[in-house]
């Protein structure tokens, strides 16, 4: 065959290859788009995986969606958040330890860093030991809004250890010096007046009981969750529906404002 | 050109197609939606079910996936077997005596063999669309029938395949490559999918390696998917059917070139 003809049909040859390549582009495009990602998703494929390999294919790809977080997350609040969903994730101890470990090192100072404090709280084997003390000083740093989680994973964390009522009751005695803001607490002061009642110490338990009764006139945390973030929703429709006609006037006279850029 | 695809079409008068014929005409037949007792139902789960039901443009209609599978598969054994055929029995040799290029024969092979097989599809919707106007008294919507003559692209990039493979070896060893390469085709049809549900940490490694591997497959896929009848999707698929077949042909008709046909 001619050089020339090689040529002709490489220049038929290359121009198809970029066509092609383009339109599978467009066409992939359309199809991923086309999915709806509530009926079908990676949960989806892989229950239609063989039992067999189920298990362990389901494990390797939500681990890859925790490292994805990890990766994308751009706070410090964010990191620890992915961080300890990662190490309650794992199946390995020593990588728990791991995560956990980075958590508590990085971010000691974040409420994200519950779970790590807890894990590590009274932990009897090496590399890292919270003391409850240590504990109670984390919880203080933060409002009441985030210390209940606070305190009732730690408590959870005590009582896995077969923690003494008395124990459990130095655990939870910070709580007597607060006054609580929330319905939500009423379940730890009724748990300390059950404990005070064992062990036989009259005063703390009348104050936990007292304590326990205030809250019960208290809001829940939910409640003023959901309302503050119907506030902050209704506020976000009203930033929308406000920029919405700046666009429009911008559109029409063919001229971009800086405010409404920024 | 034309000369070489008239032959072709002779085979029109062949007991094979006859019977291919006739069997397509009996599933439309019996397929046809719409008609009391066989509704139109779209299933929706998995990947392929995602890909029909989506809610853009009229459907794919089951009656046109066995009027295409019927079309197919006489494109996948009469491509393998016809340019072998005349090699054998050096009737080849007898056509590429008269002032006929190789490529014009290559090309008028395709377009009769092409011819040939769209008769089967045409005939088969003919009697789809007959059929539901005699059953209940109205046609289609005019864009669902123009829709279904969308699938009809997936039989180009196929035919020119097969016919490549047949320069190469002979008719036997054509059709089973031939069949191999459709079903590798098929399975890696859903990469893209795949890749774009997985975690980036798991596909961020292996995702080039298979992409490229998936480009040497054509995605047919992408003729089975639900969109609009008019748009960029039937534009890109346009472009990805003629870049597709353009590169089976030069490569077929390359090697046609340079082979010994003695």
């Amino acid at each position: 065959m001619k050089l020339s003809v090689y040529g002709a049909y490489l220049a038929v040859l290359v121009p198809a290859f970029f066509v092609y390549l383009y339109a599978e582009s467009m066409l992939r495009q359309g199809a991923i788009s086309n999915i709806d990602a509530k009926k079908l998703n990676i949960e989806t494929v892989v229950a239609e995986l063989p039992g067999s390999v189920r298990d362990a294919v389901s494990y390797r790809i939500h681990y890859g969606q925790l490292q994805d977080a990890l990766r994308t997350a751009r706070t410090d609040a964010n990191r620890a958040l992915a961080l300890s969903n990662l190490a309650d994730f794992v199946n390995k101890p020593e990588q728990r330890v791991e995560f956990f470990q980075q958590v508590l090192l990085k971010y000691p100072k974040l409420p994200e860093a519950a779970r790590a404090y807890a894990f590590f709280l009274n932990r009897k084997v090496p590399p890292l030991q919270i003391t409850v003390p240590q504990f109670q000083r984390y919880v203080a740093l933060f409002p009441q809004l985030d210390q209940y989680y606070i305190w009732t994973i730690g408590l959870a964390r005590i009582r896995e250890d077969k923690a003494t009522d008395l124990e459990q009751f130095n655990f939870l005695q910070p709580l007597l010096k607060i006054k609580p803001q929330y319905r939500d607490y009423s379940g730890l002061y009724r748990q300390l007046s059950d404990l005070a009642a064992r062990l036989g110490l009259k005063n703390e338990y009348r104050t936990a009981s007292a304590l326990e009764d205030t809250c019960l006139d208290l809001p829940m945390m939910e409640t003023l969750l959901a309302k503050e973030l119907e506030k902050k929703m209704a506020a976000d429709k009203k930033n929308a529906k406000a920029k919405v006609p700046a666009a429009a006037t911008d559109g029409k006279t063919g001229t971009t404002s800086k405010t409404a850029q920024k | 050109m034309f000369g070489v695809a008239e032959l072709t079409m002779k085979k029109i008068k062949e007991p094979a197609f006859l019977i291919v014929f006739v069997l397509a005409l009996v599933a439309g037949f019996l397929l046809t939606e719409g008609t009391p007792g066989n509704d139109v139902t779209v299933e929706s789960s998995g990947i392929m079910g995602q890909l029909l039901a989506s809610q853009k443009g009229y459907p794919i209609l089951n009656s046109s996936v066995a009027a295409i599978i019927f079309t197919l598969l006489m494109a996948l054994f009469t491509g393998a077997t016809d340019i072998p055929r005349d090699i054998e029995s050096r009737m080849i040799m007898l056509i590429l005596s008269k002032p006929i290029r190789k490529l014009d024969y290559l090309l008028g092979k395709y377009f009769g063999l092409l011819v040939l097989c769209m008769v089967i599809f045409v005939a088969t919707e003919v009697t789809v669309f007959g059929n539901y106007y005699f059953s209940v008294g109205k046609c289609y919507p005019l864009g669902l029938m123009i829709k279904q003559f969308y699938l009809l692209l997936a039989l180009f990039p196929l035919l020119a395949m097969v016919v490549m493979i047949s320069c190469f070896v002979p008719d036997i060893s054509a059709m089973i490559i031939g069949v191999v390469y459709v079903m590798f085709s098929a399975s890696m049809s859903t990469i893209p999918l795949l890749i774009s549900m997985l975690p980036k940490s798991i596909s961020g490694g292996i995702d080039a390696y298979l992409f490229v591997i998936y480009y040497f497959f054509p995605n047919y896929l992408y003729y089975f998917q639900t969109f609009s009848t008019w748009g960029l999707v039937p534009l890109a698929l346009l472009g990805y059917t003629v870049s597709i077949t353009v590169i089976f042909l030069a490569i077929g008709s390359i090697r046609l070139n340079t082979r010994d046909l003695i």
